[in-house]
């Protein structure tokens, strides 16, 4: 048996640390895929102690053309490590609209997490953490919660409700 | 079931060797004498002589009462008319293997099902999807799709700088937190193994995860080396598989430059093709290759005709610095050699054609399958059904066979990678990795 049949989760981990109030954005412009990770890159670099945005927007690119971060039913997780930052964080984007952003299902994205870790976290927390989030918005009553956060607030309370944190 | 096989070539005895050690009553059909004679001596199948899509040969190989006609062999049009013959006989499922891509045109693929073929499988097309997946995720030396491709098997070696290497795979979890995959095999030392708890990888390991689709290129970084997007894509041969593989890449929006020896088909395809430049030479041109800048290739394909071709093309690419390389090949014995000699992948034409029948023709309950190419290892997938013996337990209740691993559960649109007590409900989707040995019992689990 694999290792994952005797082994039972037993961290939770702390997910709200990776948040942050300025990296809220409920209001995103951008239209088509290349510009929304432009603009996501910018709202990070804009915010928190990103070292080099360039770096950061080649490395989402790179690994959008490895498969589409787009996991179907309107939600995108692009992720992935940089030098270009200290710590592991997420921004949490919302698109109106909708954007075309080559999906599992073709639909367009309206809810984005952006993850970005160093080369090395320290408590290696962004394979999980990618995970869980995932696993969040598999559900539809959370993804109709997010939809309608109007606040970073709104925000914090879903995410404390869902993983007790 | 009861099964008959026309046609007892390559694939033909592949499906048959399966099938039969499964327990299912195979009769295979080939008009050759030689060919059934050595397969008798090698398989638990009975044998009759003569040509398979005939009424009175079917009818002698007791297609009367028969549940499923495969039809195998190299001639299109006796795999389809075996397959109308059936259906005169009254056999509910068949299948045939159709070369020629213009019986699937739309109209041509339902008057064919109207006449009586199920399912057409076209061998150069499934190497093609093979080669494609691998080509799309660099680093990885298999690539097998789960519940409408949610899941993904994937193969890889253990970089030697990897942080995962001598942690017994229970301590993984604590030092990187769940993981969101499982580690269903590990090929060392030409042994396959399930590992357990305690198990460790070491570098150079070839090991075999499942999880989520969309995050493999992320844990593939964690296991295996970095991988790098691919952009530049060389191929040699212009037949079938190369065809429609540079169709499928060029969608991907990947520059492909195909190597063809005869000058008269390279010009052919050439007006085929969009977008895909076409050279006429050698695949085992050392300068040649150096002048098209093979070193500068993500990935390089050999997919010629002539399984030695290829394999020499392949090593030369590696050694002018081709980043990943991958051969077509015919025979299996060469796979072991493989990696040894340079060469990141294998793609046999029959073993993917094999594979693709295999999907749709097992246990009604079971709805993907995957062999590995370097043992008798499978990946099944099951759809668990209500009342089926896995349903409503904890995994640890199972009494799973010690050489099976479940890989994953795909629940709707949901990959849970599964933990002791994960429970599996009806309608769910399960993958199972196994040893030989451990398939039958497994399938009584999932059986109602």
């Amino acid at each position: 048996m694999g290792w994952s049949h005797q082994h039972f989760s037993g961290e939770v981990i702390k997910i709200l640390q990776y948040f942050d109030a300025d990296l809220f954005c409920p209001d995103l412009e951008s239209t088509t895929k290349d510009d929304v990770l432009a603009e996501l890159t910018e709202r990070l670099v804009a915010s928190s102690q990103v070292k080099d945005s360039g770096l950061i927007l080649d490395m989402l690119k790179r690994r959008e053309s490895l498969g589409s971060t787009g996991i179907g039913k309107g939600v995108a997780i692009p992720h992935g490590r940089s030098l270009a930052i200290g710590d592991l964080r997420v921004l949490f984007a919302r698109s109106t609209k909708g954007v075309e952003f080559e999906a599992v299902d073709k639909k367009p994205v309206h809810l984005f997490f952006l993850i970005v870790a160093p080369p090395q976290d320290k408590q290696n927390e962004y394979l999980p953490l990618l995970g869980k989030i995932a696993e969040l918005v598999k559900e539809k009553s959370a993804r109709d919660q997010l939809q309608g956060c109007e606040s970073f607030e709104d925000l914090s309370e879903l995410l404390e409700e869902r993983f007790g944190v | 079931m009861k099964i008959v096989v026309v046609g007892a070539g390559e694939v033909g005895t592949h499906i048959t060797s399966h099938l039969s050690s499964e327990g299912h009553d195979v009769i295979l059909v080939d008009n050759d004498a030689g060919r059934l004679q050595k397969a008798e001596n090698d398989l638990d199948a009975l044998t009759v002589q003569g040509n398979g899509a005939s009424l009175a040969v079917l009818e002698r190989a007791g297609g009367g009462s028969a549940d499923m006609i495969i039809a195998v062999t190299n001639v299109d049009e006796i795999n389809i008319v075996a397959c109308v013959t059936g259906k005169a006989l009254g056999i509910k499922r068949r299948v045939a293997r159709v070369k020629d891509v213009d019986y699937f045109a739309e109209r041509a693929g339902r008057s064919m099902q109207k006449a009586g073929v199920d399912l057409m499988v076209n061998p150069d097309l499934e190497a093609a999807l093979d080669i494609e997946r691998l080509v799309s995720l660099p680093g990885a030396t298999d690539v097998t799709d789960f519940g409408e491709a949610r899941a993904r098997m994937v193969g890889l070696y253990v970089a030697e700088n990897s942080e995962v290497i001598g942690t017994p795979l229970r301590e993984l979890d604590r030092k990187f937190g769940p993981l969101p995959v499982t580690i269903v095999a590990i090929l060392r030392n030409e042994e396959t193994m399930i590992p357990d708890g305690e198990t460790k990888l070491q570098p150079g390991d070839h090991v075999f995860v499942i999880g989520e689709s969309w995050l493999m290129p992320d844990v593939m970084g964690l296991i295996g080396e970095d991988i790098e997007p691919v952009h530049n894509v060389m191929v040699v041969g212009a037949g079938p598989v190369s065809r429609h593989l540079a169709r499928y890449l060029v969608r991907h929006k990947i520059k492909v430059k195909i190597i063809e020896e005869n000058a008269e088909k390279a010009r052919r395809v050439a007006a085929e093709l969009d977008h895909v430049m076409l050279l006429h030479g050698d695949g085992t041109d050392v300068e040649l290759l150096d002048a098209e800048d093979v070193g500068q290739m993500d990935a390089f394909i050999a997919a010629s005709n002539d399984e030695e071709t290829n394999i020499m093309s392949c090593v030369l690419a590696r050694h002018l610095g081709a980043k990943k390389t991958i051969s077509l090949i015919r025979r299996s014995n060469y796979v072991p050699l493989m990696h040894a000699v340079g060469i990141d992948a294998a793609v046999s034409v029959r073993l993917s054609t094999a594979t693709a029948i295999m999907k749709h023709f097992r246990k009604g309950e079971i709805l993907s399958f995957a062999q590995l190419k370097e043992s008798d290892a499978e990946a099944l997938e099951f759809l668990a059904q209500p009342g089926c013996r896995a349903v409503k337990k904890p995994l640890l209740k199972l009494s799973i066979p010690r050489n099976a691993v479940v890989g994953a559960v795909i629940r709707g649109t949901q990959v849970i990678v599964p933990r002791g007590d994960t429970q599996i409900m009806d309608g769910d989707r399960v993958v199972v990795f196994a040893l030989h040995d451990a398939i039958e019992g497994v399938e009584k689990i999932f059986s109602c």
